[in-house]
């Protein structure tokens, strides 16, 4: 199964592609420079990989929280690829993705990660691995003040902090020990989509749909 | 050659197909009019996030229309500005992908360039040289086009652009949004000579325009002690007849300055009625011949897109994979970029 992912956001634009036998990664930190950079670099990857477009038989993404231009990029060009190549998307969770990096890392199994979501708040969302490896959703991600974001589960101990938001509000977050994990890797992204897009759990391109968590955009 | 067009500048979502040989094939549009109605103009976050919603809905409308296939679309061209960032982003990132994803060429199309050749899909269309006037609810301007791709700016609004006028004068009336259209329906039952407004800049040499002094003037008239609301109409006609005689004096000009004899009038305000029947019957007297495009493709649309993109990539140019938009575009920077 040959599959293609990418992240742009936020910070920057990350996309791999995973083969039976390698994976193949390109990260671009340039801020703001996501939709220059991502078909550059799908192409790129995909001569790296000594692939052809028709040869790709899935797509994952995350579908934000995060920039909202960042997360629309995302989707609208998610949404022109499966679209024109029939292709079943799988979209994850920023939160997820960071979480998942973190437990790559360094083996962590209990993430509570965190965006800087501007307007003193935070999208958060609390991660624990499950017994594959994959980290798993025990709290909804969620926006919020960085004062609301908690520990949710037992153990009460053995939690980490992954993400931006620890960057911004380190002194306003529970105290755990926090990862220089900031950006989403589309490496990870894969390792979540990954069993999702072999059971078949997938979305066609028109089923594709942003997260911004925040939904109140108009002052009134 | 058969070209997609996508169109999402700002609050309209628009697609369409044209084949080089045979013409227009097909257009969708959505317009998000109701959905900033509540505010009372367009709010660009709103905007972007429907415009993403909306895509592969129209896309799937527009194919099954046509009965045509996907796979049958040899290239797309897509509006890279000038609009709202967000707005053209989403509209750019997909044509763009699809585009690479099909192994098809895609070209960037300016919005304006778009709207300036949407005559050219009529029949009869006008032919080259002419004088175009841009008249929109973001500009006012006037172009000399002696070909595809060299479009001499004669003048532009210093200020509102008159549609920007149109709206904000039919706000103050206290008309739903979107005020401009209400304000000219208003003005077909009112009488124009009852007020006097200003025809601002006629008097000076010059092809610019300035509508933000009419605003006030209109402010003044709904201020005035025996002002009622049975003066709205006369308001309205007598608005409507200074916008109209600005642009009727300044077309003049443009024509006699650059020795044309036709006048392509397009963008969102040349739906308007009396501008329409005054350039037309006004014209005719001096020998100009005047041009339109049908009513629906005044306002923003996908074919003037997929049209402008399959003659720019007739000549032989498309653009790279890097998606990149351009908020604020002048035409003639395009013009020399291509």
């Amino acid at each position: 199964m040959n599959i293609l992912a990418f992240d742009t956001t936020g910070e920057s634009c990350s996309v791999a592609i995973k083969t039976a036998e390698h994976c193949f990664e390109k990260i671009n930190h340039e801020p703001r420079k996501q939709a220059e950079r991502l078909l550059p670099m799908i192409d790129d990857l995909l001569v790296q990989a000594n692939l052809q477009r028709s040869d790709l038989d899935g797509l994952a993404l995350t579908h934000g929280p995060g920039a909202f231009t960042g997360v629309r990029i995302a989707i609208a060009a998610a949404q022109g690829i499966a679209y024109a190549l029939d292709l079943p998307v799988v979209t994850v969770s920023t939160l997820a993705a960071l979480a998942q990096g973190a437990h790559r890392k360094f083996g962590w199994k209990q993430v509570l990660s965190a965006l800087d979501a501007r307007m003193g708040e935070v999208y958060w969302g609390a991660y624990q691995a499950d017994d594959s490896g994959l980290m798993q959703s025990v709290h909804s991600d969620a926006i919020g003040s960085p004062s609301q974001v908690h520990i949710v589960d037992e153990p009460r101990t053995g939690w980490y902090g992954a993400g931006s938001g620890w960057g911004v509000y380190l002194d306003q977050l529970p105290p755990v020990n926090v990862s220089h994990v900031l950006t989403v890797e589309a490496f990870d992204i894969i390792t979540l989509a990954l069993p999702l897009l072999k059971s078949g759990h997938s979305l066609t391109a028109e089923e594709i749909k942003p997260v911004y968590l925040r939904n109140k955009v108009v002052r009134s | 050659m058969l070209v997609l067009g996508i169109e999402t500048s700002c609050d309209e979502t628009g697609l369409a197909l044209y084949d080089s040989v045979s013409g227009l094939r097909g257009h969708t549009l959505y317009s998000q009019i109701a959905l900033h109605q509540t505010y009372g103009g367009v709010v660009p976050e709103l905007a972007s996030r429907d415009h993403v919603e909306r895509l592969i809905p129209l896309l799937n409308d527009l194919l099954r229309e046509t009965n045509l296939d996907k796979n049958a679309i040899d290239a797309v061209a897509y509006t890279a500005g000038p609009g709202l960032n967000g707005a053209l982003l989403v509209g750019a990132a997909f044509a763009r992908s699809f585009a690479w994803s099909l192994n098809r060429p895609a070209i960037a199309v300016h919005h304006m360039e778009g709207h300036l050749l949407a005559p050219l899909l009529e029949s009869p269309a006008p032919t080259f040289p002419f004088v175009a006037l841009l008249v929109s609810g973001g500009h006012t301007q006037l172009y000399f086009v002696r070909d595809i791709g060299d479009y001499a700016l004669l003048g532009e609004s210093v200020d509102d652009a008159a549609g920007e006028a149109f709206d904000k004068a039919g706000k103050m009336m206290g008309l739903p949004y979107p005020g401009g259209p209400r304000l000219a329906i208003l003005a077909e039952t009112g009488n124009p000579q009852h007020f006097t407004f200003p025809r601002p800049m006629t008097d000076k040499p010059g092809l610019n325009f300035s509508f933000s002094g009419l605003k006030t003037a209109v402010l003044y008239a709904l201020q005035q002690e025996n002002f009622s609301t049975a003066c709205l109409p006369d308001i309205a006609a007598s608005f409507q007849e200074a916008v109209v005689d600005t642009l009727l004096i300044k077309c003049k000009r443009a024509l006699l300055a650059c020795d044309a004899k036709r006048l392509v009038v397009a963008g969102g305000v040349s739906a308007n009625k009396m501008l329409r029947a005054r350039l037309v019957d006004e014209l005719a007297e001096i020998g100009i011949q005047v041009y339109y495009p049908r009513q629906a493709f005044c306002t923003d649309n996908g074919a003037m897109i997929a049209f402008a993109g399959c003659l720019q990539l007739q000549r032989g140019h498309s653009t790279g994979l890097s998606i990149v938009v351009r908020p604020r575009w002048p035409l003639v920077q395009y013009t020399q970029h291509t």
